[in-house]
């Protein structure tokens, strides 16, 4: 399978990058995601703008209480940082449970973000999608998952915004003349077609995490076929306050891999507050997570399953977000 | 002179330095002057018939060279099997109709990829769709849609079975009549791709001499001269398989491929070399996978668990054209009877023509399907008679020199010491009572132990039979090894110099060894049928010591000493009694040209396995003799069970192997870890998913074989049955292929050791795992 032909930039600064993205390009990062959905013509754009380039996108700092982290930080120097490992444990085991090790090395936090929603009948190659007619997400009218369906469910199945949502990170986005601020859940659209916020010439520059009290630790659990490479087929991830006896004060829990985008659960801080873990009320934290998430026979395993298996996820993620420095990494 | 110098050692592989520096030519990487691309033009539908093809705007594409469909060719079929009653089925492009998604349909050859491509999305064919079927058990209704209409019938009124082989002694129903306990259980197996990291690639030149010249990614190139110049039209002079590099096969890349006739045929056309190599989605949906099968047995046994009858049926999908479905369901009856006795036996196979791609052997052929439903019907039946299932396996085994009712010899058969030394090795029987108890306890995460056996034929008599070889001695006194046999991966180059080197006295590095080229090297049997080491390796024993024959007669003459009394070391030849009387390799090569007409030392040697026997058995009766040499394992598979997701990982498998004589002790272990983690492939997370006969996970992600990550640790016990002894016929059995069905069976033991759950069908997936345990606990409660 070849690569369709495209125009490439590389820019240097970010000023640079901004205004070729004005012209209808595509943002290119390690390429990952973006180099095997053009070779299956799911992405033809005309002109790609690579960030490569952009030094002062590669950095991860303390900034102001926080620590700020360039969108072409590798997702290697992320699941190697102490700055992360020891303030952010749920990012830590996320990016180390991306893929796999030679895919961190070129792989970066902004392009992970930002990596489009997943089907099995969907990430197929032009000639395979050629037997059948084309689903709603490639332009075409019908869904091969749900017979009749109107709405695409598409599944974001990126491993770092579940946990940069979980600890509350905010992420920069700009454009020529513009910058905004927002939460990572904002970056979502809830659309399988489209399942970003984001307008077509904005691109994420970093994102921003504060620090975390010392009594808050985090935690992010995934479920995979295979933990040598595959991406998530649920995943959870917990920031969890606690008081000094133990009791639950705060706690944030954003499923991933379970729709369109990761998705909060409302409510879960709540049922757990002022309880330790041995108190809780688990039948109840069943009942609540994943109850309004529609999972659909779209990946390797049945959407039935996966649903079933989203509250024992959510669950391994707070008891280990309670454990020391989150837990052992991902089971 | 009778302590072995390189036999027996695990020297380092002869193509490791090569391969590891990227030198090795793979069929990829032949580039010649002038080189096309070629592509194939495949069916989206599962069964339609071809009403029209146009291929004219195709080949008016500026960059194509040469198109080709069923109107180029002789239209002569072939398959996988060639007998009176399964004769060829298949066309090598398709003629009238199509049979599955991926069918060949036509060829083309260009400048480059992307225009091949183009050129393929020109062809304009008109299909008229025909109603498939997909399910073997619905194909063997009498109203099935019919797939072959013409192919003659071999169980009327069934229309798409397409093999059956029935085969039985004593009397079952009596049997089952005396039984203190009788099972009926039916079990399931997936089907499956081989994984193999080089995909099918081949390029043909027919050159100007008219000679046809072909590269390709294979497991023998005799096989593959044979079929090409068959459906080709022209003689086997004509043709010429050249060796390179093959990155794995595992089963997938024997018989004709369609591509290498399109390729060729394509070559022939517009007298360029022509390349096609297929992309991973290609080899997953087009190629060939591997046999799925539906066993289902009842088996009878008295109170102390001797097996008195047992009734077996096997049902293979084989695909849309016989592939070697008409095989398997023999080897499902021999994997089914050689390991335990069984005094009566009733056995059905059935292959059965379906609208899915057709297929190929894979590593066991049949054996980790039968010995994953024998295996488990075993312990199933241990568990009722309270019986522990070493001892009932024990009390079951086949002895050494028992005779097999096909008239085989099982010989220094090591099946019972490998179970023993395996209960042993991992304290099996207590961990199993462990194992039993951790069924009652909450614990989330359990953990149990299960066995596995088999017993596996080591070289059959398929085409070609035999092998020879020759050993040429040069001027220096270093050798040539000449050999058909092709390396696939598994060592047989490194296996075959050792030998050499052994029955000559030198160092291995001085064996130089040329292979798997159809014009310059000798027949062979091809790296299948588990035969190799056997069969190549006497020939090149014969080959080697008949040159050490003409070498010590030589030098016998020039020392003026009695060959009895010469001692061969390090290209030397001495006389025992007075070492200083001695001659060089290379002034013995060199008396022998001056004294004998000019002859120098060339030792020719042939080998083939059952020498006796003029045939293959009977693949419908199972009548005639299989295999000369049965190799056994016993494994024990240690396993963990998330109950809360069903998740199955599997920590450590043991392996008690009886391979005969291990020629080079790290290929061996070699083979029994990817025998591993096929089987744990197999019996976890790998399956071709199938919707309306096409694939839906072509991919390396979405197809599940196991990654670095999963590996799990093995250990290994050597029970060594045989001796190799220089100038003697030695006998090793198979290595390559058996170690699979122990692992699959094993882990499906363990998994109900821990957790009371009886998975009836592979892989054992977490989702179907859990449903399992959700349904028992309700049971219980
Ligand atoms: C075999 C394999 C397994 C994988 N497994 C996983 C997994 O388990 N978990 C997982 O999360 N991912 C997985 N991935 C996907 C991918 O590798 C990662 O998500 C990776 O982090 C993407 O980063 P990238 O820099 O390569 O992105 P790119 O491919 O360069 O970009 C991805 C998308 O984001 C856009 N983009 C990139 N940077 C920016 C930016 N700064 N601002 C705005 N838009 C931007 C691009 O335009 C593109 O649309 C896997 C990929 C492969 C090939
Ligand atoms: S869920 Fe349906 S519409 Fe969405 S990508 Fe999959 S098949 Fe297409």
């Amino acid at each position: 399978m070849r690569l369709p032909h495209f125009d490439l930039h590389q820019p240097s600064t970010l000023e640079e990058a901004f205004s070729l993205m004005e012209g209808g390009a595509l943002a290119l990062a390690g390429g990952t995601d973006l180099i095997p959905l053009m070779k299956y013509g799911l992405e033809v754009p005309s002109t790609l703008v690579s960030l490569k380039r952009v030094d002062c996108l590669k950095s991860i700092a303390r900034r102001d209480g926080g620590v700020f982290i360039g969108a072409m930080t590798s997702l290697a120097e992320l699941a190697s940082s102490r700055i992360i490992s020891e303030n952010f444990a749920a990012l830590f085991q996320a990016a180390r449970s991306v893929a796999a090790p030679p895919i961190w090395n070129v792989a970066t936090v902004g392009g992970n973000i930002c990596q489009d929603s997943r089907c099995l009948y969907y990430n197929q190659s032009r000639a395979w999608r050629l037997e059948k007619p084309a689903c709603l997400k490639a332009g075409g009218n019908v869904c091969h998952a749900v017979p009749k369906g109107k709405k695409c469910f598409s599944v974001y199945s990126g491993d770092l915004a579940p946990a940069l949502a979980a600890l509350g990170a905010m992420a920069r986005v700009e454009k020529k003349g513009g910058s905004r601020s927002v939460s990572i859940l904002e970056l979502f659209s809830s659309n399988g077609l489209r399942p970003f916020t984001l307008e077509k010439e904005e691109i994420v520059t970093g994102v921003e995490i504060a620090l975390p009290a010392k009594s808050t630790n985090s935690s992010y659990r995934k479920m995979r076929a295979r933990p040598s490479v595959d991406y998530p087929l649920v995943s959870a991830a917990a920031c969890v306050t606690r008081d000094g006896g133990g009791k639950i004060e705060k706690m944030r829990l954003v499923l991933g891999a379970v729709g369109p985008s990761p998705a909060l659960v409302y409510g879960a801080g709540r049922l757990f507050e002022g309880n330790t873990l041995e108190e809780a009320d688990w039948e109840a934290f069943s009942e609540l997570v994943g109850k309004d998430v529609r999972m659909v026979d779209n990946l390797s395993y049945p959407g039935s399953y996966r649903k079933e298996m989203v509250p024992i996820i959510a669950a391994r993620a707070v008891r280990a977000a309670c454990g020391p420095g989150g837990g052992e990494e991902n089971a | 002179m009778d302590e072995l110098l390189h036999v027996g050692r695990s020297i380092p592989r002869k193509d490791g330095p090569i391969k590891a520096t990227g030198r090795a030519k793979y069929t990829v990487d032949v580039a010649l002057p002038g080189m096309l691309a070629g592509k194939v033009l495949r069916s989206p539908h599962p069964h339609a018939r071809i009403v029209s093809i146009d291929t004219g705007k195709a080949a008016r594409l500026p960059g194509v060279r040469a198109v080709v469909t069923a109107e180029d060719s002789l239209k002569i079929k072939h398959g996988f099997v060639e007998t009176p009653r399964y004769p060829a089925d298949q066309y090598p492009i398709a003629v009238d109709r199509v049979r599955h998604v991926g069918e060949d349909i036509a060829g083309v050859a260009a400048i480059d990829e992307e225009t091949a491509e183009e050129a393929l999305s020109l062809i304009e064919v008109e299909y008229e769709l025909l109603p498939a079927v997909f399910d073997p058990e619905e194909a063997m209704r009498p109203d099935a849609p019919e797939i072959h209409p013409n192919n003659p019938k071999v169980d009327e009124p069934y229309r798409n079975i397409g093999g059956k082989t029935a085969t039985s002694w004593g009397d079952t129903e009596r049997a089952f009549a005396e039984s203190y306990l009788v099972r009926e259980d039916k079990f399931y197996c997936q089907m499956r791709a081989h994984g193999y990291m080089e995909p099918q690639a081949t390029v043909a030149h027919f050159d100007y001499s008219g000679k046809l010249n072909v590269w390709t990614s294979s497991m023998g190139v005799f096989l593959k001269r044979a079929k090409l110049a068959k459906t080709l039209g022209i003689p086997h002079s004509s043709v010429r398989v050249l060796k390179t590099y093959v990155g794995g096969a595992f089963g997938g890349k024997i018989d004709l491929f369609h591509h290498e006739y399109i390729a060729s045929l394509l070559s022939m056309k517009c007298h360029l070399p022509v390349k096609i190599v297929y992309s991973r989605e290609e080899v997953f949906k087009a190629a060939r996978p591997a046999q799925p099968l539906i066993v289902r047995i009842k088996t009878g046994v008295a109170k102390d668990g001797e097996i008195l009858g047992q009734e077996i049926e096997a049902i293979n999908d084989s695909g849309a054209y016989h592939g070697s479905g008409v095989v398997v369901i023999f080897l499902a009856w021999g994997f089914a009877m050689a390991p335990y006795r069984a005094p009566n036996l009733k056995y059905e196979g059935y292959s059965v023509y379906t609208n899915n791609l057709v297929r190929a052997p894979q590593r066991g052929h049949g054996a980790p399907k039968m010995r994953f439903a024998v295996e488990s019907q075993f312990d199933m039946i241990a568990e009722e008679l309270g019986m522990d299932p070493v001892e009932f396996r024990l009390r079951n085994v086949r002895k050494p020199g028992d005779i097999l009712p096909n008239g085989d010899s099982v010989k220094k058969f090591g099946l019972s010491e490998c179970i023993e030394r395996v209960a042993e090795r991992t304290d099996f029987r207590n961990r199993h009572e462990a194992g039993k108890r951790e069924r009652e306890t909450g614990a989330t995460v359990k953990r149990g132990i299960g066995i596995g056996t088999t017993a596996y034929f080591g070289g059959s008599l398929i085409y070609p039979n035999s092998s020879s070889a020759i050993v040429k001695l040069n001027d220096d006194g270093s050798v040539s090894l000449l050999t058909g046999a092709l390396d696939i991966g598994q060592g047989c180059e490194t296996i075959l110099c050792q030998i050499a080197a052994e029955e000559l006295r030198m160092p291995v590095e001085e064996v130089q060894i040329y292979a798997a080229d159809t014009e310059t090297t000798p027949v062979d049997i091809g790296s299948w049928i588990s035969g190799l080491t056997y069969v190549t390796g006497n020939a090149v024993k014969k080959a080697a010591g008949q040159a050490m024959e003409k070498l010590l007669a030589a030098a016998a003459r020039e020392l003026d000493a009695d060959v009895e009394d010469l001692v061969a070391r390090d290209k030397q030849i001495f006389v025992g009694h007075s070492p200083e009387r001695k001659i060089s390799y290379a002034r013995a090569v060199a008396a022998s040209i001056a004294r004998d007409r000019g002859d120098s030392i060339i030792g020719e040697g042939h080998f083939r396995t059952m020498k006796d026997v003029p045939t293959h058995p009977s693949l419908a009766s199972t009548k005639g003799r299989w295999t000369e040499n049965y190799s056994s394992y016993a494994q024990v598979a240690e396993v963990e069970v998330d109950t809360e997701t069903g998740a199955v990982k599997i920590v450590k498998v043991t392996t008690a192997h009886d391979c005969g004589f291990p020629v080079n002790p790290a290929l061996v272990e070699g083979q029994i870890d990817g025998q591993v983690s096929m089987g744990q492939g197999h019996i976890l997370s790998e399956e071709l998913r199938v919707e309306n006969g096409c694939v839906i996970n072509p991919s390396f992600l979405e197809y599940k074989i196991p990654c670095s990550l999963e590996m799990v640790e093995t250990d290994y016990i050597d029970v060594i049955t045989e001796e190799y002894k220089r100038g003697h016929h030695y006998n090793t059995k198979e290595v390559g292929e058996g170690y699979v069905s122990g692992t699959v069976a094993s882990v499906a033991n363990a998994v109900f050791n821990a957790t009371g759950v009886r998975m009836k069908k592979t892989p054992i997936n977490p989702y179907d795992m859990l449903a399992e345990l959700k349904r028992i606990r309700k049971e219980v409660s």
